[in-house]
């Protein structure tokens, strides 16, 4: 016979619920990304005044974002 | 590059480009890095309340820290691109003043952009307008430029760096094109 006092959710589901939303953030958030940075990138390059530039800000940006991406990559595969 | 999309005459020469005031992105830079961290602010206090012996719940938080990462690393980066998002708003609006022309791009939002040049024939006036103790310190203010068409919306911008110099750079330009018109006119007359 099955326990009254049971939680409906417990701390495991609750975690796998968290890891599977988790994931599927880390896909949004991905395809955010690809967006945003293919606009950007279409816009430096396109409407900047100065390409040297265009291109320092678009590799800071790319750079920066990939140190972003190894943090959420890395914690993810912990959960 | 800009220059190609706005296809300038033949020796037509780009006198000056200006950009919105540093100013304006630091203070909303300043927005968004106080958004970044407010997650990590929260964190460290709820972790320092469940801490104290008098804390009415028993949770230890640290093991929930590769949650942590993973949100805050993911809104770091959604930051960051609204950061970048409002350094390519401000980046590419901009003013160039050449020996013909004010050409003034309005870029509002990434895909939306307006884009208004007149000849420097046309300009009756620039009106500067350095308000605040910040502006004045820091150099920067509104510029309008008054056309006879009457139609100055699109040639007013705010947070211009070095306004008296951006106008004087303009009427010197503009004075130079009449004097070279009347010195065209005086040449076919004869």
């Amino acid at each position: 016979m099955e326990n009254p006092m049971e939680p409906i959710v417990s701390g495991a589901m609750f975690e796998k619920l968290l890891s599977f939303g988790a994931e599927g953030l880390f896909y949004l958030i991905t395809l955010i990304f690809l967006f945003f940075s293919l606009s950007f990138t279409h816009h430096w390059l396109a409407y900047g005044t100065n390409r040297t530039r265009s291109i320092l800000v678009l590799a800071t940006y790319l750079g920066v974002s990939a140190l972003f991406f190894i943090g959420m990559i890395v914690s993810l595969s912990t959960l | 590059m800009l220059f190609e999309k706005i296809q300038l005459e033949s020796d037509e020469k780009v006198l000056k480009i200006v950009h919105k005031h540093w100013f304006l992105i630091f203070t909303r830079s300043m927005g968004i890095a106080l958004t970044a961290l407010f997650p990590l602010i929260g964190w460290v206090i709820v972790s320092y309340m469940l801490s104290t012996p008098e804390s009415p719940i028993q949770l230890d938080l640290s093991n929930y820290s590769n949650y942590f990462v993973y949100f805050f690393s993911t809104w770091l980066l959604f930051n960051w691109m609204m950061f970048m998002h409002m350094l390519t708003d401000h980046h590419l609006d901009v003013w160039v003043v050449t020996d013909r022309r004010i050409i003034s791009i309005d870029q509002r939002g990434l895909f939306n952009r307006n884009i208004g040049s007149f000849r420097l024939e046309k300009l009756q006036d620039v009106n500067i307008s350095i308000n605040g103790i910040v502006a004045t310190f820091l150099h920067y203010g509104t510029v309008e430029a008054q056309t006879a068409s009457g139609s100055e919306e699109e040639f007013r911008s705010d947070y211009l760096p070095h306004p008296r110099e951006l106008k004087s750079i303009i009427l010197e330009a503009a004075d130079m094109r009449l004097q070279h018109q009347r010195g065209n006119g005086a040449e076919q007359a004869a």
